[in-house]
């Protein structure tokens, strides 16, 4: 069941789902259904292979590590968005951006989100996930002390014309969802900062 | 009155070892003897001196009535969440040998 503001807002003040900054009441970022986050000061582009060449990426190699991919200055660059033009993407171009706000779902909350793009950036051709809209209920959640982490977007420009990003715009929602249960992957990490306890016994 | 340290575990037993998608079954019996049902994937329980335990979360310590108020993991088929156990059903934390 997808939740409306209202139960969103209450879980916030619950503390049972964070996002780092929360969006005010005011911030223009609510909707019935979802919030609105926006974009991170940075984007990561990946390199182009020179010559045009480069091996297949084998991804059941034991060696495939998208993670250390994006960590390769040889395959991809991070860039800085000027924040007096932004960052300009081309037509058919793909980049990977960030939330500027952190999440965090315990497993315990029973709640899953959907990253879902925004309307007027669809009808330009703008998207910002590549079929992986899925923020799991344990997301940003490994440790109890964990802050968070923000949401991985994959931004693809599919229209005919450059478009401007710029850090702080709205470039994603998020929709949420009800868990039934709490799921059981995560389960035996779900009460890992539970400590033994001494009582008096007769 | 001596102290006993225990860890955050309750005994409980396997109904059904391999249930539904290879899920388990395990009744986690409260302070009267009632049995609460949930459905544990594998690998989730503990074995120690010939009993099982379930990690649980511990709500609070009612010492005068030697009872735990315990959150399961998950709804139990009861439709319980919290329930009280006796100490003494709690997994002993031994000393390091």
């Amino acid at each position: 069941m997808i939740l409306c503001e209202r139960e969103i807002q209450a879980l916030l003040d619950d503390g049972a789902v964070l996002i780092d900054p929360r969006p005010g009441n005011d911030s223009g970022q609510w909707s019935s259904t979802a919030v609105d986050l926006t974009l991170e000061g940075v984007v990561l582009e990946w390199t182009p292979p020179a010559g045009g060449a480069h091996p297949p990426i084998q991804l059941h190699s034991e060696k495939f590590d998208i993670q250390a991919m994006t960590e390769d200055a040889a395959l991809a660059r991070k860039i800085a968005i000027d924040p007096a033009n932004g960052y300009v993407m081309s037509p058919k171009s793909f980049i990977l951006g960030f939330t500027r706000e952190k999440v965090r779902f315990p497993a315990r909350c029973r709640v899953a989100a959907r990253v879902e793009g925004k309307s007027s950036l669809a009808r330009l051709g703008l998207g910002v996930h590549v079929t992986a809209p899925t923020i799991h209920a344990g997301f940003g959640a490994k440790r109890a002390t964990d802050s968070g982490s923000p949401i991985q977007l994959e931004i693809f420009n599919l229209g005919p014309w450059p478009i401007r990003l710029d850090t702080g715009m709205k470039i994603c929602q998020l929709i949420f969802e009800e868990v039934r249960e709490v799921p059981t992957t995560p389960y035996r990490g779900q009460f890992s900062g539970q400590q033994a306890f001494t009582v008096p016994t007769p | 009155m001596k102290e006993t340290t225990y860890l955050p575990e309750v005994e409980c037993t396997i109904a059904i070892p391999n249930g539904i998608v290879n899920m388990q079954l395990v009744a986690v019996p409260d302070e009267t003897g009632r049995c609460h049902y949930l459905h544990l994937g594998q690998g989730n329980l503990t074995e120690d001196e010939g009993k099982t335990y379930l990690p649980i979360g511990v709500i609070d310590l009612d010492n005068r009535g030697q009872r735990a108020l315990v959150e399961l993991p998950m709804e139990a088929g009861s439709g319980t969440r919290r329930i009280w156990v006796p100490y003494k059903r709690f997994r002993p934390q031994r000393a390091a040998s």
